[in-house]
């Protein structure tokens, strides 16, 4: 709410008076309760006060009828926008938007340490991957080959099973997938890893010792896909 | 951060802009929908040139695309989409001043007394308000704008226009006092100022 004194019309000066100064608001309605209480007061014994008000809600109807009289835009502005969206990155804005914000941060945040503290968290961090990679790599000895070289495929709830006949697909799982996420996926599917990583970061899968139909798999596929937090793509890996 | 709004109209409004953050090229024409036409005629009032005026409304709703994420919600979609166009406008005008084209459009203004039509329009007290309005400065024509068409409260235009509230209520009078002159210099007077 604004603060307005009880005068209304004054000569005309370089400024208007509080209440006058408020008069085109009053006009379109956008004034809150109380200031359009006291300048109703104000109007009923200032008749100048309501004169001046007249011309403004005069000056309202001509600017109306002005654009009133002017077109709308044509399709090519709207094409234009859904153009330029298209041109946009895939990637949804908001989630961008968080990665650069996450970025920015990191940025700032590693700033603030010395160079000496950051190496020695470099030197950390190797070792952690290194322990990592370890662990992992055990995992994956487990599921894809024993350490005499043979093959030893397994699955965690089925028996060991070969690579030359079943059916099959291949998936790549997404980076934030851990070796449990992984572990309990493949329990799910009833599958085992039976090829990769390969160049592009794809594993070979399978997920049927039978020959499955084109539908069965299909049906495999799309479920796999339905679990996004953890495979980002799967395809057909006969 | 998008947060939520008090009015169904401007809760439908922030509904749009968090889908629109999300990816939503649905919403996205939606929101245009509601909002193509006064924006678009906000910023020709100011441009005077349909192909600018498009091609300022189009910048505006590709930033809404761009900008969605980040918009907190403070002021109301409208106020947002209207200090945007503002922007976009005066930067068009900014444009055409560098190349000389405003200077024609001012001679274009003052050098008619002598049409026929004007003559006739002058006997017509609207349509001399009409024509006076058109020749106020583009800096008291967008407040009038504003105001009178857009209908933006006190706090809503000053926001757009980037000034404090007293500056747009005295910016508004002297808009208003300017248009009272230059009808007197039409031989209409209103009495006021």
């Amino acid at each position: 709410m604004s603060t307005i004194s009880t005068s209304g019309s004054q000569p005309a000066g370089k400024d208007p008076g509080e209440i006058e100064g408020l008069l085109p608001w009053y006009a379109t309605g956008r004034l809150d309760a109380a200031d359009t209480a006291r300048i109703d007061t104000a109007l009923l014994g200032d008749p100048e006060l309501a004169r001046r008000l007249a011309l403004i809600r005069e000056e309202m109807g001509e600017v109306a009828l002005l654009n009133e009289r002017l077109p709308g835009p044509s399709r090519r502005a709207l094409d234009a926008i859904m153009a330029g969206v298209a041109a946009e990155p895939r990637q949804a804005p908001a989630l961008k938007r968080a990665r650069q914000g996450l970025l920015e941060w990191l940025g700032s945040t590693l700033q603030a340490f010395s160079p000496r503290t950051l190496a020695l968290a470099a030197c950390a961090a190797v070792a952690v991957l290194g322990l990592q990679s370890a662990m992992l790599g055990g995992l994956m000895d487990g599921l894809i080959g024993g350490p005499d070289g043979a093959a030893r495929y397994g699955t965690a709830s089925g028996p060991v099973q070969g690579t030359s006949s079943g059916s099959f697909v291949m998936v790549a799982f997404a980076p934030t997938a851990t070796a449990a996420d992984i572990t309990a996926f493949l329990k799910r599917f009833d599958a085992s890893i039976v090829d990769g990583p390969r160049a592009s970061g794809l594993f070979r899968l399978k997920v049927s010792g039978q020959s499955l139909s084109v539908a069965q798999l299909d049906a495999v596929l799309a479920a796999m896909l339905k679990e996004q937090a953890i495979i980002t793509m799967a395809a057909t890996g006969n | 951060m998008v947060t939520r709004p008090q009015t169904t109209q401007s809760t439908a409004d922030h509904d749009l802009v968090i889908r629109i953050a999300e990816g939503d090229e649905l919403a996205m024409r939606v929101l245009y929908a509601r909002h193509q036409l006064k924006i678009y005629r906000f910023v020709l009032r100011l441009v005077r040139d349909e192909t600018a005026a498009e091609d300022a409304i189009s910048e505006v709703f590709l930033d809404v695309w761009r900008q969605a994420a980040r918009f907190e919600g403070r002021s109301s979609v409208t106020t947002w989409l209207l200090a945007m166009a503002r922007n976009k406008a005066w930067s068009a005008l900014r444009k055409r001043r560098e190349i000389g084209i405003d200077d024609g459009m001012a001679e274009q203004l003052e050098d008619d007394s002598d049409d026929p039509e004007v003559v006739a329009q002058k006997a017509d007290k609207g349509a001399a308000m009409r024509r006076c309005i058109e020749k106020l400065t583009v800096d008291h024509r967008e407040v009038i704008e504003l105001v009178y068409y857009q209908e933006t409260a006190l706090d809503e235009a000053a926001i757009i226009l980037d000034i404090p509230e007293n500056t747009v209520k005295t910016r508004l009078f002297h808009a208003r006092k300017k248009l009272s002159e230059l009808l007197r210099e039409a031989g209409i007077d209103r009495g006021w100022p």
